[in-house]
């Protein structure tokens, strides 16, 4: 995994990919949905959301369709970050 | 305009075209003959150098205008070449007609279809109680607002005294929004054969393509990246990759290919069509702005 101050994988699409192959539970895809939100793009959120997919792997093995998926991810670059009480 | 001349009668058959330029050609400057024939629709780049040059003064003479000034240009556009008004001629067109101008709406910036748009609307009025309002509109680009929102003003005070005035020409300004529309010096074409065959340009005028294409490469891989969509989010993407090589097509194949993209967002978003149209204008938006502020913030940067 790339240093937390190196932004340089914002920059280009496969850069962003690869950073996303670094999520690997649905919590990290959140954050980083609520951290970026659209501030990279709607080509990142879909990384996120196909990401999402592969990791989100319920007790029965089921994952998220690509509508659900989407949504989901859409939803929390929407929201942004959750401010403590 | 009382000086503006009239087109000849009968000037609009393809024959009386030919026959007009052909006296034209043959009378070597007669500047009335090629501005008749040149008003009945001929192509300028018939004619040769001094012919054009000769023709560019005459239509000078003409509206009025300052040959010194080099108000009026020939414009390259759709393979066609027209003539066109450049900012001094509309100016000089306004102060002679003792024309009113007045900015009803704007300048200022606009979402449209989800796009955003610099916009300003004018009045021009003519001391015989006649007017004329015009809307002007340029694209929005954060980074040239502050020269986008002057030279829309200009644009829509020009359109609207053109307009007033009864000149079917192109301004100035319209010529950066016409794909492939480039300006050519009166003198360009000296070397232009002069044998022409009459029968195969008369072949070209009737087989000519409708100025924007229905389809193209663009189009095609347009279609291709669609049907590979997975995502709505996807679908933001593709649009704004093809946006600029669509817009060269028809406005029917725009709105087609537009409505294609709604409605692969509405099967793999399990969406309705209505929700995937405004979910996609939105969408377009916020990249739009946010390609702006990337595009002021890198600005800055460099600054």
């Amino acid at each position: 995994m790339p240093r937390r101050d190196d932004t340089s994988w914002q920059r280009t699409a496969e850069g962003q990919a690869e950073h996303v192959k670094g999520y690997t539970h649905w919590l990290a895809i959140e954050g980083s949905a609520r951290k970026y939100g659209f501030s990279l793009g709607h080509e990142f959120l879909v990384l996120l959301a196909k990401r999402l997919t592969v990791v989100d792997v319920d007790k029965d093995g089921a994952t998220p369709d690509a509508a659900t998926a989407w949504r989901r991810v859409e939803g929390w670059a929407r929201q942004g970050q959750k401010v403590a009480a | 305009m009382e000086t503006q001349r009239q087109v000849p009668a009968g000037a609009t058959t393809t024959a009386t075209n030919t026959s007009a330029l052909d006296d034209a050609l043959a009378g070597g400057l007669a500047a009335d003959a090629l501005l008749s024939a040149v008003a009945a629709g001929k192509d300028t780049r018939q004619l040769t150098g001094a012919q054009r040059r000769a023709l560019l003064a005459s239509l000078h003479h003409q509206l009025g205008l300052n040959p010194l000034s080099g108000a009026v240009m020939f414009l390259l556009t759709n393979g066609r070449e027209t003539l066109y008004v450049k900012k001094e001629g509309t100016d000089q067109i306004a102060r002679r007609e003792k024309l009113t101008r007045e900015t009803l709406k704007g300048p200022c910036v606009e979402t449209m279809e989800g796009v955003k748009v610099v916009i300003c609307q004018v009045c021009v009025k003519h001391p015989d109680g006649r007017a004329e309002t015009c809307t002007a509109t340029l694209p929005f680009s954060a980074g040239g607002l502050v020269n986008d929102l002057m030279k829309v003003e200009t644009k829509a005070k020009r359109r609207a005294t053109l307009s007033l005035c009864g000149l079917g020409m192109l301004a100035e300004d319209e010529i950066e929004t016409i794909p492939g529309a480039r300006t050519v010096p009166a003198d360009v074409l000296d070397e232009v054969p002069a044998e022409r065959d009459p029968e195969r340009e008369a072949i070209q005028a009737e087989a000519a393509p409708p100025s924007a294409p229905l389809t193209s490469p663009a189009l095609d891989e347009f279609y291709a990246r669609v049907a590979e969509i997975e995502m709505s989010g996807e679908a933001v993407a593709v649009w704004l990759k093809h946006r600029a090589g669509l817009h060269e097509l028809a406005e029917a194949a725009r709105r087609e290919a537009w409505d294609a993209l709604v409605k692969c967002i509405a099967r793999v978003g399990k969406m309705k069509q209505d929700g995937a149209k405004a979910w996609l204008k939105k969408a377009v938006a916020e990249e739009d702005a946010r390609a702006a502020l990337a595009g002021q913030g890198s600005s800055h940067a460099a600054a």
